[in-house]
């Protein structure tokens, strides 16, 4: 046990030095603050991407996926990899319109497109409330990881109120620092939590020093290991598409992952950090799963999959592996749970409060901003602390799931279409939230009779038609279309900006004809 | 080389980016291709096709997108303008 807990908190004392080495002297700016001043290099973006992307519960619930059904888990690669590529497709527009119009968030991005407060007042509740269960959720892995680090010795309650403690100190800085300290630590945070992870996966794999696995062992698995749901089971053929579509509209629709286009120095660097988030991804990701598939051979694992990765590193490595993986863990759930309490308070401060009726100063929008954050997270540790024994929980992370891709149709056909409007952006992604809500709550895993097809899918649908047909009767005005127009002009000029402030940021020199 | 990429009209390259993306959209979401490949215990990779079938499709997107890339740096199409009144400015 206190193996384990040293080796937690040496993890954590480095995060905290992290923070207190890279805090700036001087008070940022609210867009220093929001975007870190739009200032990043692309393994900044790509690592805070990740961050964003695979939270602790990757560890738990994904490889417990492939521990127990086997080649279902590796839908995640396909759905990751997928959306990555649209997070390239959409950069440049993206990046752009955000630096000449000041963007700091995504539903800022649908206010500016549709013209409308309203647009990006009903984004940004959408995304802050799909994006609570997750911050509950991930306080209570917290609580589960100090289960398994005091060797089960400590009460439950006792376990999350330390995890709740460790992630309230932690957000301190979040709170302080803004993105800033938020990309910082993204940077070490990520390193242990995937590149450690993905070399303690290949080490395994290779079945070197009485690895409980082996790459091997893939080529032994069992018959059902390797069939999708679908074939043959109790799903019908449209479940993995279900889940594939929705996770790839939904990889840009949560402010966390959408957010870090604005925190980047540029196109180039945007796109180049999406490279190496997929890079990152799919090798971190693929090795993963293939351990969990693996782990279907050993039976330990095939009892528990949910625990595999802490039974399979504690069978290789002892206390010393068994804690290496509580660290994993916990590097991933406190970057996923940092990055959600910034984006939250940002866009509460951003978008709800500042929704255009008064002004307010840089300083005050900073003010907002943390109080919103510390408001935001002391209601997800009452809510975690409150719920921790309850399974309806998990049942509102997945209802968030099929509600956060409604912000898919008027994001994806705002960035790459010059039709709609803002009365067809409001009420698609109002119609769809709702049907996909109560559908999630009717059917809280698929829909049988329509081949397994989930709410959300059904919800995206109803959305894009009422948009759609919405926009048609009520018409875009002629100065709309002049000024959406522009705005997709615009968007093929190139912005002037100062020299790169971060090291591999590709600036080109000036030069003539490069703002045609 | 790098001539030959200069005079391609954009037309061209999102074409070829478009039809590669598709089918990898396909790969993953078309369910008779899918449910093709599950259960398959045939080697690729070293490990049976129904696991390595989404590692491929992960590897192609992975790729053409890298390929994208290196094609828009060579057209010097990822790099915004140098704004020099406002660099000199930030170094006062």
């Amino acid at each position: 046990m206190i193996i384990m807990l040293s080796m937690l908190a040496a993890f954590y004392l480095v995060v905290i030095g992290i923070l207190y080495v890279t805090q700036q002297a001087s008070r940022p700016s609210f867009d220093e603050y929001a975007v870190g001043g739009r200032s990043y290099g692309p393994w900044y973006v790509a690592m805070s991407y990740v961050n964003s992307w695979w939270p602790g519960s990757t560890f738990i619930a994904f490889f417990g996926l492939a521990a127990g059904a086997g080649v279902f888990g590796l839908y995640g690669l396909a759905y990751s990899t997928l959306g990555v590529t649209f997070m390239y497709l959409m950069a440049t527009r993206a990046w752009r319109w955000g630096k000449r119009f000041d963007l700091r968030t995504q539903p800022d991005l649908l206010g500016m497109r549709y013209r409308s407060g309203g647009v990006k007042l009903v984004a940004s509740i959408i995304g802050v409330v799909s994006l609570f269960p997750w911050v509950v959720l991930g306080m209570q892995a917290l609580g589960n990881l100090f289960e398994i680090a005091s060797d089960r010795t400590w009460s439950v309650t006792a376990c999350l109120l330390i995890g709740l403690g460790v992630i309230v100190l932690r957000q301190f800085w979040t709170v302080k620092m803004g993105m800033r300290g938020l990309i910082m630590t993204d940077m070490f945070q990520g390193l242990v939590a995937y590149a450690v992870a993905a070399v303690v996966c290949v080490v395994m794999l290779t079945g070197v020093g009485g690895s409980p696995i082996s790459f091997g062992a893939l080529s032994r698995v069992g018959e059902e290991v390797l069939r999708v749901p679908g074939d043959g089971g109790s799903y019908g053929p449209m479940y993995m598409f279900s889940l594939i579509f929705t996770g790839v509209v939904g990889s840009l629709c949560w402010p966390t992952s959408f957010q870090r286009i604005y925190t980047a120095s540029g196109v180039r660097a945007v796109k180049a950090g999406t490279l190496r988030t997929m890079l990152i991804s799919g090798v971190f990701y693929t090795l993963l799963m293939l351990v969990g598939i693996a782990g279907t051979t050993v039976a330990e694992v095939r009892a528990a999959p949910q625990q595999g990765w802490f039974t399979l590193l504690s069978q290789y490595g002892g206390t010393w592996a068994l804690g290496l993986a509580v660290v994993i863990v916990f590097a991933a759930s406190m970057g996923h749970i940092d990055g959600a309490v910034q984006v939250c308070g940002l866009q509460i401060a951003n978008d709800i409060v500042n929704s255009g009726r008064r002004s307010f100063s840089d300083l005050q929008l900073t003010k907002i901003a943390k109080s919103s954050m510390i408001v935001f997270m002391a209601l997800a540790g009452v809510v975690a602390y409150l719920t921790f024994s309850l399974d309806r929980l998990q049942l509102l992370a997945q209802i968030s799931y099929q509600g956060i891709v409604q912000l898919g149709v008027p994001l994806f056909l705002g960035i790459f279409w010059k039709g709609g409007n803002k009365f067809g952006a409001i009420a698609g992604m109002v119609s769809g939230f709702l049907v996909a809500g109560v559908l999630t709550l009717v059917y809280p895993d698929d829909i049988r009779v329509l081949g397994s097809l989930t709410g959300g899918i059904i919800g995206f649908v109803v959305n894009l038609v009422v948009f759609l047909v919405v926009s048609a009767a009520t018409k875009q005005t002629q100065e709309d279309r002049l000024r959406v127009a522009e705005l997709f002009a615009m968007a093929g000029r190139r912005v002037p900006v100062a020299a790169a402030p971060a090291p591999g940021v590709g600036v080109a020199q000036p030069a003539e004809g490069l703002t045609s | 080389m790098k001539a030959y990429i200069r005079s391609l009209p954009s037309s061209a390259i999102d074409l070829a980016f478009g039809i590669t993306y598709g089918i990898t959209l396909l790969l993953a979401l078309f369910p008779p291709l899918y449910l093709a490949a599950s259960g398959s215990r045939t080697s690729v990779l070293g490990m049976p096709f129904s696991l390595s079938y989404w590692i491929l499709d992960a590897l192609l997107i992975g790729l053409a997108l890298w390929a994208k890339y290196a094609v828009e740096d060579v057209r010097g199409e990822l790099d915004e303008v140098l704004d020099v009144a406002a660099t000199e400015g930030s170094h006062r």
